[in-house]
C-alpha cells in the first residue's frame, strides 16, 4: 500500500516533469533551427527601410528648385582619397557594385536606393543558397551604414526649417556628395519640388550640417558605396495640408 | 544581434516581474500535470475496481462471504475504496440494525441507505480532489501570462523612449521575451481545462454508477430484511407489507 502511494505520486510528477522537458527540448531545438530564418527576415525588412529612410532624407520640399545647384551633378571629383574604387564621382557611378553582377543603372538619384535595393535582393538569394555565415555578414555591415544613414537623417531633420508655403505632398531630391570625413562637399538639386523656398529650406538644411561626422565610423569602401554620393528626399509628412 | 536567441537566453534576460510571473506559469503548469497524470490514474483505477466489484457482487456469492473477504483484504493493508466501500458500509450497517430487537425493516433499510450515502460523498470526494485547481489553473493561467507580456512590453517601450535611434531591432527581444510569458500560460490553461472538462465527466459518470449501485444493493436489502422480519414476526406481516408498498 505504501509502494501503491508511492507510485501514484512518483509516476505524476515524473510524467509532468518530462512532459516539460520534451517540450522545453522541443521548442529551443525548433526555434534555433528556426532562428537563421527569424533573424534574416528583420534584417532584409531593415534593409528595405533603410532604402526609403536612410538615403533620403525625410521631409519637406520647398517650390522653386532655383537656388544652389552647386556643383551640378558632376561632383568635383571628390578626393578619392584613398578609395580603392576610382569611382570618379563624376558620373555619378557609384561604380557598379564590384560585387553586384549586374551594373547598377547609372540613374544617378536611384543609385543609392537601388544598390540597397540590389543589396537585399542579393541577401535574399543568399539567403537561400548559402551558409549562414555570409548573410549575417553582410547584414551586420547594413546595420553599421543603416545606423549611420538614421543619424544623418536625425541630424538634417533637426536642422531644416520648412517654410509656411510647405504643403504634404512637395517632395524635394538632392544629391548630396561627401567626403570620407563627412564634409558636405556637393549639393545638386535634383528634382525640384515646386517651390522655391522650400528647395531652397532643403539645401540649407544640408548646408547647415555641414558636416556628417557619422561616416567616420564606415570602412572606406562602405563609405564609397553609400555616401560617396547619395540621393537625400525632403518630404513632409506630418503636416496637415 | 546574437543569432541564437535562444529561449532560455530570452527568459534570462527577461525583467524580475516578468521572470517572476513566468515561474509562477511553470510551478501551475508543473503542479496541473501531476496531477492530471494521478487524476488519470486514479479514476482509471476506480473505474476498473467497480466493474471488477460489480461482478463479484453479481457473481451470485454469499454477501456475507464477500464483506469477509474485504475484512481480510483491509487487514493486510490494501485501501478498500469505490464501490466495495459501499457495499461495506451499506452491509455493515444493515447487520448491525438487524441484530437489534424490534428494529423495523424500514428503518434498517434507510439506516443502511444512509450509511452508504456517507460512503458515497467520501468517494466524491476523493475522486473530485483537486479539480479545483485544474479549473484555476485552467482560467486564471492565460491572465497571469498576459500580464507578464504587458508588463515586459512596457518596458521594452519605456527603453525604447530612451534610446535616440528607434529601431525594431531595439523593441523586438524585448517583446519577443515577454509573449514567452503569454506562451507559458496558454501551454498551462489549455491541458488543465482539457482535464478539468473531462476528468468532470469522468467523475460524474463515476458516481452516476456508484448512485445506481447504492439502489440497487439497497433493494437488495430491502427484500432481505422484509425476508428476515416475514420469518421471525408472522403476526405482524400484514403491517410491513402495507409498509412495503409505501
Amino acid at each position: 500500500m505504501s509502494s501503491d502511494r508511492a507510485l501514484i505520486i512518483a509516476v505524476p510528477l515524473f510524467v509532468a516533469v518530462l512532459v516539460h522537458v520534451v517540450f522545453l527540448v522541443a521548442i529551443e531545438g525548433e526555434w534555433r533551427t528556426g532562428e537563421a530564418t527569424v533573424v534574416a527576415k528583420p534584417k532584409v525588412v531593415q534593409a528595405s527601410l533603410v532604402s526609403l529612410n536612410s538615403p533620403k532624407k525625410p521631409t519637406p520640399k520647398p517650390e522653386r528648385k532655383p537656388k544652389k545647384k552647386p556643383k551640378p551633378k558632376p561632383k568635383p571629383k571628390p578626393q578619392p582619397t584613398t578609395t580603392p574604387l576610382p569611382k570618379p564621382v563624376a558620373v555619378e557611378p557609384k561604380s557598379p557594385e564590384p560585387k553586384r553582377a549586374h551594373p547598377e543603372p547609372v540613374a544617378e538619384e536611384s543609385s543609392q536606393a537601388q544598390k540597397l535595393a540590389d543589396l537585399q535582393k542579393e541577401l535574399m538569394a543568399g539567403l537561400e543558397e548559402l551558409p549562414q555565415a555570409e548573410p549575417s555578414e553582410a547584414s551586420d555591415e547594413f546595420d553599421e551604414v543603416q545606423q549611420v544613414a538614421a543619424l544623418m537623417q536625425a541630424r538634417i531633420t533637426q536642422n531644416w526649417r520648412r517654410p509656411p508655403s510647405a504643403r504634404n505632398g512637395m517632395e524635394a531630391l538632392l544629391t548630396i556628395s561627401l567626403v570620407p570625413t563627412g564634409e558636405v562637399v556637393g549639393i545638386n538639386l535634383s528634382t525640384s519640388s515646386g517651390s522655391s523656398a522650400f528647395d531652397r529650406s532643403a539645401i540649407a538644411a544640408v548646408e547647415r550640417v555641414g558636416q556628417f561626422p557619422e561616416v567616420a565610423v564606415l570602412s572606406i569602401s562602405d563609405f564609397e558605396r553609400y555616401f560617396r554620393r547619395f540621393p537625400l528626399r525632403f518630404r513632409p509628412e506630418d503636416l496637415r495640408y | 544581434m546574437a543569432d541564437e536567441l535562444s529561449v532560455i537566453e530570452l527568459i534570462m534576460g527577461a525583467s524580475f516581474t516578468v521572470k517572476l510571473v513566468m515561474a509562477i506559469l511553470v510551478a501551475a503548469s508543473v503542479t496541473s500535470w501531476f496531477m492530471i497524470v494521478q487524476r488519470v490514474i486514479i479514476l482509471q483505477r476506480a473505474d476498473t475496481e467497480l466493474l471488477d466489484f460489480e461482478d463479484r457482487f453479481w457473481s451470485g456469492m454469499d454477501l456475507a462471504q464477500l464483506y469477509r473477504e474485504g475484512s481480510n483484504a483491509i487487514e493486510e493493508g490494501t485501501d478498500i475504496t469505490g464501490g466495495e466501500a459501499l457495499f461495506r458500509a451499506g452491509f455493515k450497517e444493515f447487520s448491525k440494525l438487524s441484530r437489534q430487537p424490534n428494529m423495523d425493516a424500514e428503518a434498517i433499510v434507510e439506516g443502511s441507505r444512509r450509511a452508504m450515502r456517507v460512503a458515497l460523498t467520501r468517494e466524491s470526494d476523493r475522486l473530485e480532489h483537486n479539480l479545483p485547481f485544474l479549473a484555476s489553473v485552467g482560467s486564471t493561467s492565460p491572465y497571469i501570462g498576459l500580464f507578464g507580456t504587458v508588463w515586459g512590453i512596457m518596458h521594452s517601450f519605456r527603453g525604447l523612449a530612451t534610446s535616440s535611434q528607434a529601431t525594431l531591432a531595439a523593441v523586438a527581444p524585448g517583446i519577443s521575451e515577454a509573449l514567452i510569458a503569454t506562451a507559458m500560460g496558454l501551454f498551462a490553461a489549455i491541458p488543465a481545462v482539457l482535464a478539468y472538462n473531462r476528468f468532470a465527466a469522468r467523475v460524474d459518470a463515476l458516481l452516476n454508477r456508484y448512485d445506481a449501485f447504492v439502489d440497487e444493493f439497497s433493494g437488495l436489502l430491502q427484500r432481505q430484511s422484509y425476508a428476515q422480519q416475514g420469518g421471525r414476526v408472522g403476526s405482524r406481516d400484514s403491517g410491513v407489507q402495507g409498509g412495503s408498498s409505501l
